[in-house]
């Protein structure tokens, strides 16, 4: 049987990688926008509050945004050890009755979802469907001199530490044992500010009805204050840096990610290299914006599983995946792909 | 350059064989497990309830 060349031009490894990027962008967009699609609320400055809330979506993502449909895991897990902390317990709306909570309280249904969603696919979570890691995605593609593109610096590693810290304090301890406050949220989230407070406070100022005032789910910019100003800070220092160096809160405050990335090294999908391909030619370390050398560590705990390195390995010697496809079929289809 | 060394394997141990599944197979399930425990012993309620309430302070409202 006679075989037909392509006429189609090489892509070249630059195309590969834009093209890789691109998916890996509208997928975050879709995302985002189907789990913050309540329309309702952007245009009341107010939130929903329907059943699909009880749902926890796999990415940082306040449930306090004016169109958000479901619960960030974060916030439910502060929630949750919340309760235990509450002297009279919690309100049941089905039962209509108030119930009386243990001392302390395990979040048996958000650790089960973050321990699911953990092992089928780890840190893939904060490169494809968190909302905050897009915005950062797109921060860092506003264009500066490559020089003030900070890949790494003296500390950056020690730093990385910083969120398995905000974890524990913020997210776990405080709330557990010492009052009931959602600490994470209330002190540091800089999502919960961009796309929480911040719509809701300019959405509630300029279409609710402020006569109804304070507690009644619909607020305005006159209420800012300290608190404010402490997190508009917190968020802008991210957002500003976010221009500089790839995703800071992903690689130095994201609790979920910190959770996630304990999952990364045993998840169903995962990234491997296939030894007889790879020449160490550096290309995919190089190409890495979360400082992670794929060669080393395929399944690093930093790794968000954004494809980088496997669009820029130049010998198609990574592959991802979740079954059993091996490394040396993975890189046969990519270059079956790119001729 | 010819790579000599053996690094695909390096940082996980568990990339080959029976465990590459059965260890997130069985993490899973035991996520099932608390997620269907926690949805019965009423603390989706909880959830539920924290997420409905808009709650200022905790989007820096304040």
């Amino acid at each position: 049987m006679e075989v037909k060349a392509s006429n189609k031009p090489k892509k070249t490894i630059m195309q590969v990688r834009k093209a890789v990027e691109r998916r890996r962008i509208a997928i975050q967009t879709v995302f985002s926008i189907l789990t913050n699609s309540y329309i309702v609320g952007f245009l009341k400055g107010t939130i929903y509050t329907g059943k699909l809330k009880q749902i926890c979506v796999p990415g940082m993502n306040c449930y306090s945004c004016p169109g958000a449909l479901g619960a960030c895991p974060i916030g439910a897990l502060q929630a949750v050890f919340n309760q235990g902390n509450y002297e009279k317990g919690w309100y049941d709306a089905n039962s209509s009755t108030f119930v009386a909570p243990p001392m302390y309280y395990f979040a048996f249904y958000v650790v089960g979802f973050l321990m699911l969603v953990g092992a089928l696919c780890g840190r893939l979570v904060c490169g494809f469907l968190c909302p905050f890691g897009l915005i950062q995605d797109l921060i860092y593609k506003i264009p500066v001199p490559k020089k003030m593109k900070i890949r790494t610096f003296p500390g950056d590693k020690p730093l990385r530490y910083l969120k398995y810290v905000f974890l524990v304090v913020f997210v776990i301890i405080l709330p557990l044992f010492y009052e009931a406050n959602p600490f994470f949220c209330k002190y540091i989230c800089p999502s919960g500010m961009l796309i929480g407070g911040i719509p809701l406070m300019t959405f509630g100022s300029l279409f609710g009805n402020l006569g109804q005032g304070t507690g009644t789910g619909i607020t305005s910019w006159a209420e800012a204050g300290n608190l404010t100003i402490l997190k508009l800070s917190i968020m802008t220092f991210l957002l500003v840096a976010s221009v500089f160096i790839y995703r800071p809160f992903c690689k130095y405050v994201c609790p979920l990610g910190a959770i996630y990335s304990f999952f990364n090294r045993i998840s169903l999908y995962r990234y491997s290299v296939d030894e007889s391909k790879c020449t160490n030619c550096g290309a995919c370390k190089h190409a890495c914006r979360m400082g992670v050398d794929i060669t080393k560590t395929p399944n690093s705990l930093e790794c968000i599983r954004c494809g980088d390195c496997k669009a820029a390995c130049p010998h198609h010697a990574i592959c991802a995946g979740f079954g059993k496809k091996t490394a040396k079929n993975a890189a046969e289809n990519a270059a079956d792909k790119v001729a | 350059m010819a790579n000599t060394k053996k690094t695909a394997s390096k940082g996980c141990p568990l990339d080959r064989g029976v465990l590459r599944y059965v260890v997130p197979a069985v993490i899973m399930a035991i996520g099932a497990g608390f997620l269907i425990y926690g949805i019965f012993d009423g603390e989706i309620n909880a959830v539920l309830s924290k997420a409905v309430a808009l709650c200022r302070e905790c989007v820096g409202i304040g």
